[in-house]
């Protein structure tokens, strides 16, 4: 007797099945409930009791925050590549790792500065950069994009029930918190701008 | 939207756990890591063991000696965790032991059947060199192990 | 393929291809002493055959020499009658690499060094053929399998094949038939029980079994014992034994089509020949050449795109009322689908210039095996992601890099066996190529084993070198020390083997990369071993570019999009209501000062340069300041947030970390063009 009379041929569904079991990067992976949190990877949470990670940092005079999780590198502020006929609050535009990435005038977005920093173009034209000076560089739903901001402190770990909601005002300010004789206002990046 | 040619041969990487032995695409593979120090997570229930910490970065760890069938695993082999990419993340795996890289054709498969007997969320097998490895397609085994599927697990 | 009139980039593109091919093929040979395959072999038969006929056609005689040399010691090969030995397989890699050089200097004439290395060569060849080894002709073709069966045999499967029949042992095929609840484990249980007396050659998927709980398999075994004794080792597991018999003679209709005469069984089965020819026709050669005048084509309706816009914004308008404003909103709805569309266009010509990294790996796996042979180390070469593709000239560019590093971790990474083994290491060290998508970036790691970045070396030269201050470097760390690799003229090897080369350093690989818009980074363990890894863009089209400087800003100019450069003389331009016009041999030209419509600082410059740009059949000149010369340039798009920025095509890496915008012609021409004056006051 001939061995395998029937062609070895994968059946159909088993093509359909090889399909799932082979690697894409644009895979769905369902919400598992055993992720803790959206994002690449997670941030352990505390094991007490819920806390919210961010970073906080000066913006004319006042102290504000960004959840950390968003937050994917932090650079020394400099001149950037200026974006001809640029709107406010645009500052101008930095390859981070290779992306090209906006950089933005957090300041002047929330209304605290009135005229936009000069900070690209040929240098003759730009105004002097603090050695203070950072830019954040977060993440948004249409990519990453750059925040300028006049100091970085450090970071805070909030305990969720020390969040109250915020006004609303100024557009982007999703809530305010104490931390000692401060107050931070925490911002959401996508709405501020 | 290209179309993809039916490609004749897999890549697998294989790892046993318990008596038994499974494959996944080989790509899914970052690394191979020993076991390691594991931050337990408020809040997890079995097979999720908590995070582990790689190189700054937070990795949840599986294991997935609670998700597929007991068994006394081979003498000689080693635990490992298997660092994974689902999707665009990683999750660290705990295996009992890992295999290698083995090239099987698509037409050598044959299709898992169905049923209890059979671990769960294996789509097909692949016999090589006298051993059979069970085809693991870890992100549908995943989803069965979340609460809200509901399945027995 | 038509006559000889076919001009000689043809012939030199279908050659060099065909050559790659055949070197492909030949990497699949070179299976380190087992018998290749009879398919590969095959394939690597047909190849030289072809670009034999082809140099024939083009009268190149010493390439057709050449390739008729090897094409029979190719066809002694899957005869059987010569084997795979070394020399044999280094010659016929020879052959490929000087076939290639051979292509490439058919227009101009191959010089007489050439010449001279292919009679040599075809020397060597004809004496390999005559090989001393007298093999038989291949069994497996008369075992009566299934050809479906044969077909997804591995090589291994069919060499063990072989080597049962060549011992005139029998192959058996045995059906067999397990529960669920244990079939993975009765397996191994039945090859071990078989071991002393037959071979589990092959296990193949068996028909369905009628119960749902059952699964069935198909054994191949090899065995010299008799039916009891492996009746009897099989025993208890159920099943059917039958025998897979022999044929005695190779049948008529079996033969090979125009093989030569008397030529034993060499026909590959039906199934595998029809394999590769299909998939042959499903490919088609494009020049880069013809893909970057369709790329062309695309920037001239993105123009007309452009004009239907300003169209659509002009009848949508507050206040407009000649045009009902229905029309306009038409308008703009069929300028966004043709916008759509050319972006799919556009993309589609990007992604045809995409080719998988295998091409460059398999290159590589031989380079390093070559110069692990030289340098006296024991490693294995691992590669992963061949599949990742990237833009084709980019995998071209990249080779050098990756073969720096390749070779600067075989000669310096790598340690030598012996003092691995004293370290506690394995003997032979583990080199790693692996490539992976991540975003829009695709990253590539070069990974070795071995001994590691030697810190207080590096903070040594450094010192020397005159790099860093004594007290600066013993403070620096890690990655910060590692970096200094990058810097000009870096070295630490003792001894510069003649296979790095001196002092070519990280420094022309980082260079090399950011021409590519890429970035390398490096990670080591003293004694651990060392990890480069280069980041580069998925898409990119590289293109000249005209660099012009404005108000003291430098900004691209895509050549293709550059019609001409004019000085402006002392004549100022005429005026015509707001906008500017100049003569050009008579004629006149729109103009319009880019500073102007930037909103930049303008300044007053006696002589100003023109770059006259147009696509299709319009024209602008553009007035800059200064013309800083051409570049070759890689242009990201601005992408993300930012949205498209009116008169911003992207931004380019100019090499020395340079980034500079990039102009986007048609949108500045059709923004120019509409302040330009009416075509009444044009014509006088």
């Amino acid at each position: 007797m001939t061995p395998g009379m029937d062609a070895p041929r994968p059946s159909p569904s088993l093509a359909e099945r090889l399909k799932a079991f082979r690697y894409r990067p644009e895979e769905e992976v369902p919400p598992l409930a055993m992720f803790p949190a959206r994002g690449e990877d997670a941030r352990p949470a505390a094991v007490a009791e819920e806390v919210r990670e961010v970073l906080s940092f000066e913006l004319a005079g006042g102290t504000y925050a960004v959840a950390l999780g968003g937050v994917l590198e932090i650079l020394r502020a400099r001149t950037l590549v200026e974006i001809p006929r640029a709107e406010p609050p645009l500052l101008g535009v930095l390859d981070v790792r290779g992306t090209v990435t906006p950089v933005y005038d957090l300041a002047l977005a929330l209304g605290l500065r009135e005229r936009i920093r000069k900070v690209s173009g040929p240098p003759e034209e730009c105004e002097a950069v603090s050695r203070d000076a950072r830019i954040l560089v977060t993440r948004t739903a249409s990519g990453p994009v750059g925040l300028w901001v006049d100091r970085v402190r450090d970071v805070v770990r909030l305990p969720v029930g020390a969040i109250e909601a915020g006004t609303g005002e100024p557009e982007g300010v999703t809530g305010r918190a104490r931390r000692g004789v401060d107050t931070l206002l925490l911002l959401e990046p996508e709405r501020v701008l | 939207m290209a179309l993809e040619p039916e490609a004749e041969t897999l890549d697998l990487f294989t790892f046993s756990v318990g008596a038994h032995r499974y494959a996944v695409d080989v790509r899914r593979v970052d690394e191979v890591l020993a076991p390691a120090e594991v931050t337990p997570l408020a809040g997890a229930a079995p097979p999720l063991e908590g995070l582990l910490s790689l190189r700054g970065a937070e990795v949840p760890v599986v294991d997935l000696r609670l998700c597929l069938p007991a068994g006394t695993p081979a003498p000689g082999s080693e635990a490992r965790m298997l660092l994974c990419w689902l999707g665009k993340r990683r999750v660290a795996l705990r295996v009992d032991g890992v295999g290698g890289v083995l090239r099987v054709a698509t037409a050598r498969l044959q299709a898992a059947p169905g049923g209890p007997l059979v671990p769960p969320a294996v789509v097909a097998l692949a016999v090589e060199g006298g051993t059979v490895h069970f085809l693991l397609d870890v992100v549908e085994l995943l989803r069965r192990q979340s609460p809200e599927a509901g399945a027995p697990g | 393929m038509s006559g000889p009139n076919k001009p000689w980039g043809d012939f030199v593109s279908e050659a060099v291809e065909t050559a790659e091919a055949l070197e492909r093929e030949l990497g699949r040979l070179d299976t380190g002493g087992e018998e290749p395959s009879p398919a590969a072999l095959n394939a690597v038969f047909r190849h030289a055959h072809s670009l034999k006929g082809l140099a024939a056609l083009y009268g190149q005689g010493a390439m057709e020499g050449l390739a008729h040399a090897a094409e029979d010691l190719l066809d002694r090969l899957r005869l059987g009658r010569v084997r795979l030995r070394e020399a044999v397989a280094d010659a016929l890699a020879e052959t490929v690499e000087l076939l290639r050089g051979l292509a490439h200097a058919a227009e101009a004439g191959p010089d007489e060094a050439l010449l001279g290395r292919a009679g040599v060569l075809v020397a060597r060849l004809e004496q390999l053929a005559q090989g001393p080894e007298r093999l038989a002709p291949d069994p497996l073709h008369r075992l009566e399998l299934a050809p479906a069966f044969r077909a997804v045999l591995t090589e291994y499967e069919e060499h063990r094949l072989r080597e049962t029949l060549r011992r005139r042992a029998l192959v058996w095929s045995f059906s067999v038939r397990w529960r669920l609840e244990d079939f993975d484990l009765r397996l191994p249980a039945l090859v071990e029980r078989l071991a002393p007396v037959a071979e589990v050659i092959a296990t193949l998927p068996g028909s369905a079994p009628g119960d749902p709980e059952a699964i069935c398999f198909e054994l191949l075994i090899g065995s010299s014992a008799g039916e009891d004794r492996l009746l009897e080792a099989l025993a208890p597991d159920a099943g059917e034994l039958a025998l897979v018999p022999s044929r005695k003679r190779r049948r008529p209709d079996e033969a090979r089509p125009g093989a030569g005469p008397g030529a034993p069984a060499d026909r590959a089965p039906a199934g595998e020949v029809e394999g590769p020819l299909r998939s042959a026709a499903q490919t088609v050669r494009v020049g880069i050449e013809r893909l970057d005048g369709l790329m062309n084509a695309v920037g001239e309706l993105r123009l007309i795109a452009a004009g239907i816009q300003r169209l659509a914004d002009g009848a949508l308008a507050p206040g407009v009322t000649q045009l009902p404003r229905a029309f306009g909103a038409d308008l703009l709805r069929e300028q966004r689908q043709m916008s759509r569309r050319l972006d799919a266009l556009q993309s589609g010509l990007l992604e045809a210039r995409m080719v998988p990294l295998s091409q460059v790996f398999e290159r590589l796996q031989r380079l390093v095996r070559r110069a692990a042979r030289d340098a006296g180390k024991e490693l294995d070469l691992f590669t992963r992601g061949g599949e990742v593709e990237l833009d084709k000239l980019i995998v071209e560019e990249l080779s050098d890099p990756l073969m720096h590093l390749l070779r600067n971790a075989v000669d310096h990474g790598i340690e030598a066996p012996d003092d691995r083994e004293r370290l506690g290491k394995p003997r032979r060290g583990t080199l790693t190529l692996a490539a992976r998508p991540d975003g829009s970036h695709v990253v590539i790691e070069v990974r070795d084993d071995g001994r590691g970045i030697d810190s207080a070396r590096v903070r040594q030269v450094a010192v020397e070198r005159g790099l860093l201050p004594g007290d600066e470097a013993a403070g620096m760390s890690g990655r910060a020390l590692h970096r200094l690799l990058f810097t000009p003229g870096f070295s630490t090897a003792r001894s510069i083997s003649a296979l790095s080369g001196r002092g070519v350093g990280l420094d022309v690989v980082q260079t090399n990369l950011a021409r590519l818009s890429g970035v390398i980074d490096v990670e080591s363990g003293s004694g651990v071993g060392t990890a480069f890894r280069l980041t580069l863009p998925l898409t990119l089209a590289m293109m000249r570019g005209l660099i012009v400087r404005v108000s003291g800003r430098t900004y691209a100019i895509p050549l293709n999009g550059v019609v001409e450069i004019l000085s402006l003389g002392s004549e100022p331009p005429r005026r015509v209501g707001d906008r500017e016009l100049i003569s050009v041999r008579g004629n006149p030209l729109p103009l319009v000062r880019l500073a102007r419509l930037f909103r930049l600082p303008e300044a007053e410059l006696s002589r100003r340069n023109v770059v006259v740009i147009g696509l299709a059949q319009e024209r602008l000149g553009l007035a800059v300041d200064e013309l800083l010369g051409q570049a070759d340039m890689v242009t990201k798009r601005l992408g993300g947030r930012l949205g498209p920025v009116p008169g911003i095509a992207g931004v380019a890496d100019l090499g020395n970390r340079r980034t500079v915008l990039v102009l986007d012609v048609a949108a500045i021409i059709s923004e120019g063009l509409s302040q330009a004056p009416p075509r009444a006051a044009l014509s006088e």
